[in-house]
């Protein structure tokens, strides 16, 4: 590949190189001890060893830095990207936002430590089987870490739910908590996937873009959709409304954005996911279509509510 | 709701003008919420001292909460200068919810 693309990932490098650094002196500066802070680090590390190993692929293919070839290591650089960095930093933010926003007398720092121990664990002894052995069965020792560190992170959020002090569920925490029920999805196909290949060397070509897709467009996209109208207003209400707190009636953060819309984006999102999903495995090429206009339609719904919500202009107090 | 103070008078007119402010997430207002520990009237200064907690450490809305309490306290007590305090020690937990807060809760 070409001097743009080294450049292009010797300057991502460095920003992540930064981003380590400013979280770790803000993590240095923190008195109490503080779990998702070691969450959201870790995870900038694991982050940082993607980048680099994604780094080493681009320069392979120019100079052979590695002992085989890139598309060979590719494996380890997604899976590095999503356990490490995206996995590790849903878990560690949404263990705090969760039971915040469900206001929850939930709250459990030690199976925190042991999601956080198992996903580490886990990524750890891939990095090892990936690289120093060549027996497929040993996967199952980082699955089944992984797998705990996922299931342990459910009970958490189970929990949370279940001792909330407001009862009603808004719609944003229904997406949200759908979220984490669907990590347990790739989960279910990874284990498929892994039994097939030990069965037989074929590999299942739609099985294994079924499995990235509901990676990204599962619990990935979900936790997305729902946290954005769970933050995002609180960010712009502070912005709009600040200085204007108890000097007369002001909206709700929830009330800057359509609430209606976001409905309708969540419906179109879970029709438009599962259809997705059915496409790819049945191979049919217009339910892929339609699938597609959905999520198309999630996107667009979703971008109009986050306008709208950007766009807000204080009312006259 | 147990609110220490050093003069029950105006604190309970203080409390009354303290449940205008709401929690904007949560939807309930900060007294029944069990968000205010101590409220004290120095009369020789004319200040009052409001000691106060969020339900959380990392609440979003903490500075827009204990604005909006000065306003209202200000409001109320136009003479005095209010002066909020923010502890977390003892940490907020739901038994410090009144009654009424909790019906209302249930309810939502």
């Amino acid at each position: 590949m070409g001097l743009h693309t080294q450049c292009g990932g010797v300057l991502i490098i460095l920003a992540i190189i930064s981003y380590l650094i400013n979280l770790g002196m803000s993590m240095v500066k923190t008195e109490q001890e503080n779990v998702h802070a070691f969450f959201v680090f870790t995870a900038a590390i694991w982050l940082l060893t993607t980048t680099i190993v994604g780094l080493l692929l681009v320069y392979n293919f120019t100079y052979p830095v590695l002992s085989k070839s890139s598309l060979y290591y590719l494996p380890l650089h997604a899976h590095l990207g999503i356990a490490g960095w995206f996995l590790l930093l849903i878990t560690g933010i949404g263990s705090r936002l969760i039971p915040m926003f469900l206001i929850s007398k939930y709250s459990n720092n030690k199976t925190l430590w042991w999601i956080y121990g198992s996903i580490n664990g886990g990524l750890l002894a891939f990095v090892f089987i990936f690289l120093y052995t060549d027996n497929r069965l040993l996967m199952a020792i980082p699955l089944l870490a992984v797998v705990a560190g996922i299931v342990l992170f459910s009970y958490f959020c189970y929990q949370a739910y279940r001792q909330r002090i407001r009862k009603k569920l808004d719609e944003q925490m229904k997406v949200s908590l759908l979220a984490v029920l669907m990590m347990l999805i790739p989960v279910i196909f990874l284990v498929v996937i892994i039994i097939i290949l030990l069965m037989s060397a074929k590999e299942n070509t739609s099985l294994v873009i079924t499995y990235g897709f509901i990676i990204f467009f599962g619990w990935i996209t979900a936790i997305i959709l729902g946290m954005t109208f769970k933050t995002l207003p609180f960010i712009v209400w502070n912005k709009v409304y600040h200085q204007l707190a108890g000097k007369g009636k002001t909206p709700n953060p929830k009330d800057l954005f359509s609430n209606t819309i976001f409905k309708w984006m969540s419906v179109a999102y879970i029709f438009g996911f599962v259809l997705f999903t059915a496409g790819i495995l049945l191979d049919f090429t217009w339910l892929l279509q339609i699938a597609a206009a959905l999520l198309l339609v999630t996107a667009l719904l979703y971008n109009w509510n986050v306008i709208k919500l950007l766009m807000h202009k204080p009312a006259s107090l | 709701m147990n609110v220490i103070t050093n003069n029950n008078l105006k604190c309970t007119i203080a409390l009354a003008a303290l449940q205008n402010v709401e929690d904007p997430e949560i939807g309930l207002n900060i007294v029944d919420l069990g968000l205010v520990y101590q409220i004290d009237f120095d009369e020789t200064a004319m200040m009052i001292f409001c000691t106060m907690t969020l339900t959380t450490q990392f609440c979003p809305m903490g500075e827009s909460i204990t604005n909006a309490v000065k306003e209202n306290l200000k409001l109320r007590f136009p003479e005095y200068e209010p002066i909020i305090e923010l502890t977390f020690y003892p940490p907020w937990n739901h038994e410090m919810i009144s009654e009424a807060g909790q019906d209302f809760l249930n309810q939502r």
